[in-house]
């Protein structure tokens, strides 16, 4: 048990570090920003892309590749002294983070973690999507050594993005074994990182750490780690990618944006509708600005939008929603009626309070009392417009369904929301206290 | 800033009714990682273990449906070995080894070649292999 509990740090150490030297390398220009949630956010990313990558080539990973590659992230510590310094600068410099301004913070976000964490370790992952479709496709991946055309269609459905599977699966190597009990460190990690987010872009505004209640105390957010239920989801993933995304998209590092948006949608299609409006409004929203237009980050959205769909199209994964049979749904589903009861459950799930407190009030009290601000910002009216391409993604989908539309609502509502809840309320904390003067800061 | 105090106090209070809910669960901690695995597959996670060590890699069957989760988990963890979850019914011709979780069968075309903790692996007895 030791030694797992040790591979598993280990796991989520070289996340991080793969994370670190793709930020260092790739796109802060060898200036190390020392930010535990985008490394983790982008190791998990590159490792899943990385790993669909060599399923185009199908090549074939193992146990002991993934561990060299993985000392092969490692090695810029040895070949290059700039970032070491850097590196070992920070992390000799962490203990200055516990002082008189920080303690309560740190003493609560610890207490949380404690208990979060002996809640989540009291079990292993136990719900019906986890097991059927995520680490079902997991569990294949790793004994086939990656994904081929065969085995990707396996899991059903087929048409369900890969990026968590991946992840799980390249924890698999690094355990040596399937494990439904450590692989809980994943998103565990992730929740941490969300909330350790949240807390250092509202810290310096008005009230912040009410605003960091409001988020790490909601239930549905914590609980979809501590419940065996919703553990071994996709959800909190796709969560901590489109709050990432809004932070960026908040601070104009739009490159960060694409990626974070990309990467959401490489973990469940519920993400595109926001890669899609980001990649068709980019020209209309980076245009106004005073900057040059950002090319980069245009470029980057449509590369992942296309890298996704051509994956879909290269392993042959359809769509459930697109392979439908239109005259029937257009002719037999009153699309009023339908959209209608989709926004009234919409409404019903943004008033539970016991899944959101009343975080969904607070953001809907902001958002209309200051509707002027959202209009007059082209930042935050991005944000909300990527939101309701969202909400619109949402609904359309419970439209074309091919389930029971009541039934579907019912069982997936909560889930969806948890997607949009962390960036909207990040949107509601920006709109009362205003946005960061200059660019993106990281601490 | 009344709203968001409001809100901060409230999703303690509501977070706090949760966790305490939830920590009812913290019970199973101290066990040990096998028995909280035995605990929630109910005896599947060791049975897959055994069915691995005693069918072939390209073993082909059937699986019975019995309780949701732990019908998926056994037919995931047996990959690659493939077998199709199938309901109860007369046809199971076309079943090579046909598994049954929690649940003897009586039917006489069985031939009973395993038992694990309850949960039994037959073989057709009109198939030829």
């Amino acid at each position: 048990m030791f030694f797992d509990l040790l591979l598993s740090i280990f796991a989520i150490l070289a996340f991080l570090q793969t994370g670190l030297i793709c930020d260092y390398y790739m796109f802060a220009g060898r200036r190390l920003r020392f930010d535990l949630a985008i490394f983790l956010a982008l190791g998990i990313g590159f490792v899943a892309v990385f790993q669909m990558a060599l399923g185009f080539f199908e090549i074939p990973l193992n146990r002991f590749l993934v561990i060299v590659l993985t000392f092969g992230a490692f090695l810029p510590y040895v070949l290059d002294g700039q970032l070491r310094k850097q590196v070992f600068g920070v992390l000799f410099g962490l203990g200055k983070i516990i002082n008189r301004n920080n303690f309560l913070v740190i003493l609560i976000f610890s207490v949380f973690a404690i208990v979060v964490g002996f809640i989540t370790f009291s079990h292993p992952v136990w719900g019906y999507d986890a097991i059927q479709r995520w680490l079902a496709k997991a569990y294949i991946f790793w004994v086939d050594g990656g994904i081929n055309k065969t085995n990707i269609l396996m899991a059903s459905p087929a048409d369900d993005p890969n990026l968590w599977p991946l992840t799980a699966s390249w924890f698999y190597y690094f355990l040596g074994k399937a494990d439904l009990f450590w692989i809980q460190v994943i998103p565990f990690s992730v929740l941490l990182c969300l909330v350790g987010k949240f807390w250092l872009m509202v810290k310096r505004g008005k009230l912040g750490l009410l605003w960091l209640f409001i988020l790490m105390f909601t239930p549905f957010l914590w609980q979809t780690v501590t419940l065996m239920a919703y553990s071994g989801n996709a959800d909190l993933l796709v969560s901590f990618y489109l709050l990432l995304a809004f932070g960026a998209l908040f601070s104009q590092e739009f490159v960060y944006a694409a990626i974070f948006l990309g990467l959401g949608a490489l973990t469940k299609n519920d993400a595109l509708p926001a890669l899609v409006a980001f990649c068709i409004l980019m020209p209309v929203f980076g245009r106004r600005s005073k900057q040059k237009f950002p090319i980069v980050a245009f470029a980057v959205g449509w590369g992942f939008l296309l890298f996704n769909l051509g994956f879909k199209y290269y392993f042959s994964l359809g769509s459930r929603y697109l392979e439908n049979d239109w005259n029937l749904v257009l002719g037999k589903r009153p699309i009023f009626e339908y959209t209608k009861y989709s926004l009234q459950s919409f409404r019903e799930e943004f008033r539970h309070v016991d899944h959101w407190g009343i975080g969904f009030l607070v953001i809907g009290y902001f958002i209309l009392s200051r509707i002027g601000r959202v209009l007059k910002n082209r930042v935050l009216l991005f944000g909300l417009v990527l939101i309701l391409a969202q909400i619109a993604g949402y609904i359309w989908t419970y439209y074309v369904t091919q389930e029971d539309q009541a039934s579907q609502i019912a069982t997936s509502i909560y889930r969806l929301v948890l997607q949009i809840y962390p960036a909207l309320l990040l949107l509601a904390f920006f709109l009362y206290s205003g946005l960061p003067k200059s660019g993106h800061r990281r601490e | 800033m009344i709203v968001v105090t409001w809100a901060a106090l409230l999703v303690l209070f509501v977070a706090s009714g949760s966790i305490i809910g939830d920590f009812s669960q913290g019970v199973d901690f101290w066990q040990s990682i096998d028995k909280k695995l035995d605990i929630e597959t109910k005896g599947q996670a060791a049975y897959a273990i055994h069915l691995k060590k005693i069918l072939p890699e390209n073993a082909q069957g059937c699986l019975y449906f019995s309780l949701d989760i732990q019908t998926w988990y056994l037919q995931n963890q047996l990959y690659p070995r493939r077998f199709n979850v199938i309901e109860d019914g007369p046809v199971i011709q076309n079943c090579g080894f046909l598994i049954s979780q929690f649940r003897k069968r009586t039917n006489p075309n069985l031939e009973e070649l395993d038992n694990f903790g309850g949960n039994y692996l037959y073989r057709i007895k009109s198939n030829v292999f």
